[in-house]
């Protein structure tokens, strides 16, 4: 499964950059994140309980930053273990300024496994998308409250 | 697979069932979406509200131009019935399109808008049509009912209880048209018009797809390229190319977004061209 995803976010560059690596923020954007606690520098991990229609799981990942370039990007690698399937992928994250603005690029590839990959195959990359834009409008509201700035 | 444990409550009114939903309950009117996720133990509901009991949720009617149908009304029932075949065929086309036999004997119209699966018949042909959907609290256009991928604008206990569908009136013909997944029979896409000509020009047009975009949509830029047109094989092809403009087209094993976009065009020009021959 591949994702890539564009976001335009109406704040400065270097706002955002520090915004997405603040796990505090982190923890209150991802969909059905329950908790995200740091496991040392640059390595989290975060207990989440996602629905999707009828599917309803909680997942444990762990997610580790790494190639860090402020304020353009970052690597990062995520596993996750869950009641309806495993997951794990990685992906990049970019940020580039354009008229004021910063452009979020997202680009990730995974696969998943268990249950969920046998049955809900043609469901996976549709729920992916959803739960992106999902976090990414959490985001806009945070960044538009201005509680991280 | 046996599902996990559940409560079971079978609800006589609705009234009754309201008070039983809510939280991690769920209703069950034809379980066969629900019963095949729990199963799987995808879904795993503490109870079972079972509301296919419940005598007013049943059977169709016509009252003036809007033919209503309870939400327990069987796909097949939809297919067969006098009333919808009479007030708006294409309707009863794409409800003998769903699924197989068993789906369509015991599936309901109800059970199937609240599941709002994207792949789903209904939800295309319903926005077409311009139908409304009856909840316990309210009536809601089925363009604004069909929200996302599985969601729609139900809310926690809320039950649909019937589907409003206008009869399509003199001048006006309507059809739906779909690419079966050879598999599951399943929309890989499917797309439904409504098509009013006054002497030989497209008055107004409704289009509404399913199958593409994780929920059902309707084509409003091919709506206006079609609207005022002579309905001639250019200005159908034209306005179909337009079709998969309204949606994220999905992608997945059966179709790629690229293949999903080319379909929205042609399921889009056999369903206007169907719908324009039938007024």
């Amino acid at each position: 499964m591949k994702l890539e995803r564009e976001y335009c976010i109406d704040q400065p560059i270097d706002l955002v950059w520090d915004s997405i690596l603040n796990p505090d923020l982190l923890a209150e954007i991802l969909p059905g994140c329950k908790s995200l606690t740091a496991l040392s520098d640059n390595h989290y991990k975060a207990e989440i309980e996602i629905k999707v229609g009828p599917v309803k799981g909680a997942y444990t990942s762990e997610l580790t930053i790494s190639d860090i370039r402020p304020p353009s990007g970052y690597h990062f690698e995520v596993r996750g273990i869950g009641t309806k399937g495993h997951m794990s992928g990685g992906g990049d994250i970019a940020l580039t300024e354009k008229d004021g603005l910063t452009v979020l690029s997202f680009c990730a590839e995974g696969n998943v496994s268990g249950i969920l990959a046998r049955v809900g195959q043609r469901l996976i990359e549709a729920a992916g998308k959803k739960l992106m834009d999902q976090g990414f409008n959490n985001f806009q509201e945070k960044m538009a409250e201005g509680a991280y700035a | 697979m046996q599902p996990s444990k559940f409560e079971y409550r079978k609800a006589s009114t609705l009234d009754e069932a309201v008070s039983l939903g809510g939280g991690e309950a769920d209703y069950l009117a034809g379980g066969h979406s629900l019963i095949p996720a729990m199963k799987l133990r995808l879904s795993e509901p503490s109870t079972l509200v079972d509301i296919s009991g419940i005598g007013d949720l049943k059977g169709i009617s016509r009252d003036g131009d809007t033919i209503k149908i309870g939400a327990l009304t069987t796909h097949s029932e939809v297919a067969s019935s006098g009333v919808v075949n009479d007030g708006c065929a294409a309707l009863a086309d794409a409800a003998g399109m769903i699924g197989d036999p068993q789906v369509r004997n015991r599936g309901t119209i109800g059970g199937n808008v609240a599941h709002a699966d994207p792949a789903s018949d209904y939800p295309g042909i319903l926005v077409a049509l311009g139908a409304t959907i009856v909840t316990t609290g309210r009536s809601t256009a089925a363009e604004d009912f069909f929200t996302g991928l599985f969601e729609t604008a139900l809310g926690e206990g809320e039950i649909v209880t019937e589907v409003q569908v206008p009869a399509t009136g003199d001048g006006t013909g309507a059809a739906y048209s779909k690419f079966f997944n050879p598999a599951s029979r399943y929309a890989v896409v499917g797309v439904g018009a409504v098509v009013t000509k006054s002497g030989g020009t497209c008055e107004s047009c409704r289009i509404g797809v399913t199958g593409a975009s994780d929920h059902a949509y309707r084509a409003t830029a091919a709506e206006e390229a079609l609207s005022g047109s002579d309905l001639g094989d250019e200005a159908i092809a034209a306005a179909a190319a337009k079709v998969a403009d309204g949606g994220e087209m999905m992608s997945d094993l059966s179709a790629s977004a690229q293949y999903r976009a080319h379909l929205c065009s042609v399921m889009a020009s056999r369903a206007i061209s169907e719908a324009a021959s039938r007024a």
